[in-house]
């Protein structure tokens, strides 16, 4: 008997769709939810992503929590620039440090006058209400006079990728810990808050 | 050359259909125990507000049977188990999820994925914002639980 072409294609065709509806329902199972293709896309996604920012931000973050209310190194400051947004450095984290805060070197030295006739002491100085004093610039202001490091440490820092954030769970010296969020847009960390 | 050609088109016919069940079964590996992403993140949250904020007469099986697929027994125990000491009537509770997240394992240093939570609970006197961190096992259970600020 001679088989035709068209039938052997037919016949494969028709086998394969019934081998793939028979897996589809005997594999089935009543507590897994069907992916839409919307969840297709989004795992591809996971499946393809590779997180190499990973130590990057780590380092960041390090850097970020221990130099937190200190002075920090130049060359560690550089690397924080380059890893933030731009607003997010104006706005925010130059003044986590000590030595990037408006200011710093323009501190201003306080005269304390007697008031003779009103029987008490207050602050001279050149504004209206006469508070400050302009007079002498603290130029001699030493570092030394602030922490060298916070002692905060990152514990762990846990990436979410449905939100393109870091999640840093940070320890202190006191044994405490708590977290702060480190949310990432291109490449670079767009936003910080607890 | 024609049957060839057929047998040819036959077989690559069969190749892509082995080949889209195959991609589709890859991505369930992501999922959590039978659930996307944001089912199961809903289902937490949902369990989550039932454990921290229940209503009134609620006893504490109610809250092991709604963690029981999600958690071992073990740390249901541990997390359903009311305050004893605790003077806040349930009914005077509020909670809030403040944000929740899942960790998915490949992109975490020791490849443990995890549920994270912000939570504000709230009585008529006091407040809590606090973070949990909830690690999963190979199951997609729940095995260890952990508050933070």
């Amino acid at each position: 008997m001679k088989i035709q072409a068209r039938t052997v294609l037919i016949l494969t065709m028709g086998l394969s769709l019934i081998a793939t509806t028979a897996i589809g329902i005997f594999m089935k199972d009543g507590t897994k939810s069907e992916l839409t293709p919307r969840d297709v896309d989004y795992y591809r996604a996971i499946g393809e992503y590779e997180n190499k920012d990973r130590e990057l931000i780590e380092k960041y973050i390090h850097f970020y929590i221990t130099y937190r209310g200190c002075v920090i190194p130049q060359d560690k400051l550089e690397f924080i620039k380059s890893m933030t947004d731009e607003d997010l450095y104006e706005s925010k984290v130059r003044h986590n440090f000590i030595n990037t805060v408006d200011n710093f070197f323009e501190e201003k030295e306080l005269k304390v006058v007697p008031k003779e006739d009103e029987g008490y002491s207050t602050i001279d100085g050149d504004i209206e209400g006469g508070v400050i004093v302009e007079s002498d610039e603290c130029d001699e202001l030493e570092y030394q006079d602030f922490g060298k490091e916070s002692g905060d440490f990152l514990a762990e820092a846990f990436y979410i990728f449905k939100d393109d954030l870091y999640i840093a769970k940070i320890g202190t010296p006191e044994g405490k810990l708590y977290t702060l969020y480190f949310k990432i847009r291109d490449g670079k960390v767009a936003d910080i808050y607890a | 050359m024609r049957k060839r050609l057929l047998f040819v088109i036959s077989l690559l016919f069969v190749a892509g259909i082995i080949a889209a069940y195959r991609s589709a079964q890859d991505y369930t590996k992501y999922m959590i125990l039978g659930k996307t992403e944001e089912e199961y993140l809903n289902i937490i949250k949902a369990n989550l507000l039932f454990t921290y904020a229940p209503k009134k007469d609620v006893p504490p099986q109610d809250i092991e049977r709604v963690w029981e697929p999600y958690m071992t027994e073990k740390c249901i125990k541990r997390f359903s188990t009311p305050n004893e000491a605790s003077q806040v009537k349930p009914e005077d509770v509020n909670a809030e999820i403040q944000y929740i997240g899942l960790a998915y394992g490949k992109f975490q240093k020791d490849n443990i994925p995890r549920v994270i939570a912000k939570l504000r609970v709230e009585t008529k006197t006091r407040f809590w914002v606090f973070h949990l961190e909830m690690k999963l096992n190979s199951e997609g259970k729940i095995y260890e639980v952990q508050a933070y600020y």
